[in-house]
């Protein structure tokens, strides 16, 4: 149980880092809208997990967020990409496409392909 | 580099929860405030807009515990709290505190004095002295019950023949007087008492 959680932490992360990099700076809800828009049911329940994951991204310094206003115009949070982030997004998504391309692979595979 | 940012961040976060937990409520409230418009908009009535929105948000009790978790270190949080707790109910109960405080003290304190003590006595006898039972006294004695006292030449006899014996010290008793603030008071020791009363200063 504990394993499926930080797998979805980490590729949440990764949701995190690109919907900003494509987006620019984002407050909390309009990143778990996006993220819903494109992944489907993986926040559609707890959008509320997206959070802590925020505030990791911002502790290790991929992110920064400061005050603004929202569309209600309310103070919101808004997240935005640093250097540091769109550094760790290139590197991750190398290693997920990597990582994907094995996994690919192995399913591919079928009895009779093997020598 | 990451980890210890990360660390370092969590560290400074414990001086600022109030300020942290203020910021991640009204991130909440916002959240679910923009949620309820987009409901809104699809023809739910208010009330049912924001509960909507609540539910999707999912629990925010577990959340906050996640987020705490990942804010600071939970460890050195939950020790601050017992430690606030403590000075709570001390300020409550000042009188109880006070019995439990001073039976811990006497405790201790009562402890401490015997095991010094048991220190002392049974493990360390005298500072820089181990094994004092191979300590022996070697003195001639005469057949009425005398005390001739050795000469030079058999000290050093015994000094070069007896090798059971590690080491042989020679005293010889000199009357002295002892003076302190003009009162006067006469002794009879020996060269050795005096040197030890100088070590023991």
């Amino acid at each position: 149980m504990k394993q499926k959680a930080d797998v979805l932490q980490g590729t949440l992360a990764l949701m995190v880092l690109k919907t900003l990099d494509v987006l620019g700076p984002l407050h909390g809800y309009g990143i778990a809208r996006r993220i819903e828009q494109i992944s489907g049911d993986l926040l559609a329940v707890n959008q509320g997990t997206l959070y802590p994951v925020l505030l990791k991204l911002e502790q290790e310094g991929a992110i920064a967020s400061e005050w603004g206003a929202s569309e209600n115009n309310r103070r919101a949070r808004f997240y935005r990409l640093t250097r540091e982030g769109r550094k760790q997004l290139q590197v991750e998504t190398q290693d997920w496409e990597q990582t994907a391309a094995i996994i690919a692979r192995f399913f591919e595979v079928k009895t009779e392909d093997l020598p | 580099m990451r980890a210890l940012r990360r660390f370092l961040n969590r560290v400074i976060n414990l001086a600022r929860r109030r300020e942290q937990d203020e910021r991640l409520r009204e991130e909440i409230e916002e959240h679910i405030a923009l949620q309820a418009t987009e409901n809104l908009r699809t023809g739910l009535s208010p009330v049912e807009a924001r509960r909507q929105a609540m539910l999707k948000f999912g629990g925010v009790e577990a959340m906050k515990q996640d987020y705490r978790a990942e804010r600071g270190l939970l460890f050195i949080e939950n020790l601050l709290g017992d430690l606030r707790n403590a000075g709570r109910t001390i300020r409550r109960m000042p009188g109880l505190a006070a019995v439990i405080i001073v039976s811990l003290a006497i405790g201790i304190g009562v402890n401490t004095t015997i095991f010094s003590w048991i220190q002392m006595i049974l493990f360390q006898p005298l500072p820089g002295v181990s094994g004092a039972s191979n300590f022996l006294l070697v003195e001639p004695r005469t057949e009425t019950g005398g005390y001739p006292g050795a000469s030079w030449l058999e000290y050093r006899a015994l000094r070069t023949q007896v090798p059971a014996l590690r080491d042989i010290v020679a005293f010889q008793v000199v009357p002295f007087n002892v003076e302190r603030q003009a009162r006067l008071s006469g002794r009879s020791g020996n060269s050795s008492q005096a040197i030890i009363f100088l070590l023991w200063g």
